[in-house]
């Protein structure tokens, strides 16, 4: 039978920098420790989600969708907020803001940024997870 | 046929990135994100013929 190890000790600091510039910056935590073609690939294909989405005609949801959406505002947003810094600056810029639904493929546009943003989630988890000795 | 670009174009992004954070060694990644990927698309397949007799 495997022996099973579980890990007595808490993650430190540096856990929860890998896991913060995870988000932040998708791919950055797999580079900070290291791990540049996990990074690479695992930031290259976020950011190119992203983009997919943009290009296709979605939009960011966020607080300003509230009154026209309700609840799912907050979940659609907090799948977008996943996406880090490109998120706020896209918001800040007004890049990915407007509502295309015009476009036939807005919809799928919406569906990859926040495919985009959960992917970038289960990133930061597993350089989280790398950085706190769970996992290689 | 975009529509079966897009899924296919979506289904290779998630494969990716299950396939490097659901398994350690690079040999099994690959293996996982190809059977990942080709569950994607089958499945979208599928659900597309099924939907396709549906009478909506």
């Amino acid at each position: 039978m495997e022996e099973l190890t579980i890990p007595t000790r808490r993650p430190g600091a540096s856990a929860w920098l890998a896991g913060g510039l995870a988000w932040a910056i998708p791919g950055a935590g797999h580079f900070y420790q290291g791990h540049f073609g996990r990074g690479a690939l695992l930031g290259g294909s976020v950011v190119a989600m992203y983009f997919v989405g943009w290009a296709l005609g979605g939009h960011l949801y966020g607080l300003h969708n509230v009154s026209e959406t309700g609840f799912l505002a907050y979940v659609f947003g907090f799948c977008d907020l996943g996406t880090g810094l490109l998120y706020l600056f896209s918001l800040l810029g007004n890049i990915a803001v407007p509502d295309h639904s015009q476009l036939a493929t807005s919809e799928y546009g919406d569906r990859f940024l926040m495919v985009a943003g959960l992917l970038n989630y289960l990133s930061m988890l597993d350089a989280f997870d790398i950085a706190a000795g769970r996992k290689k | 046929m975009r529509h079966f670009l897009v899924m296919v174009l979506f289904a290779a992004f998630v494969a990716i990135i299950f396939g490097i954070v659901g398994r350690e060694k690079s040999s099994e990644r690959f293996t996982y994100g190809a059977k990942i990927f080709a569950e994607f698309v089958g499945i979208g397949l599928v659900l597309a013929w099924v939907l396709y007799w549906l009478p909506l």
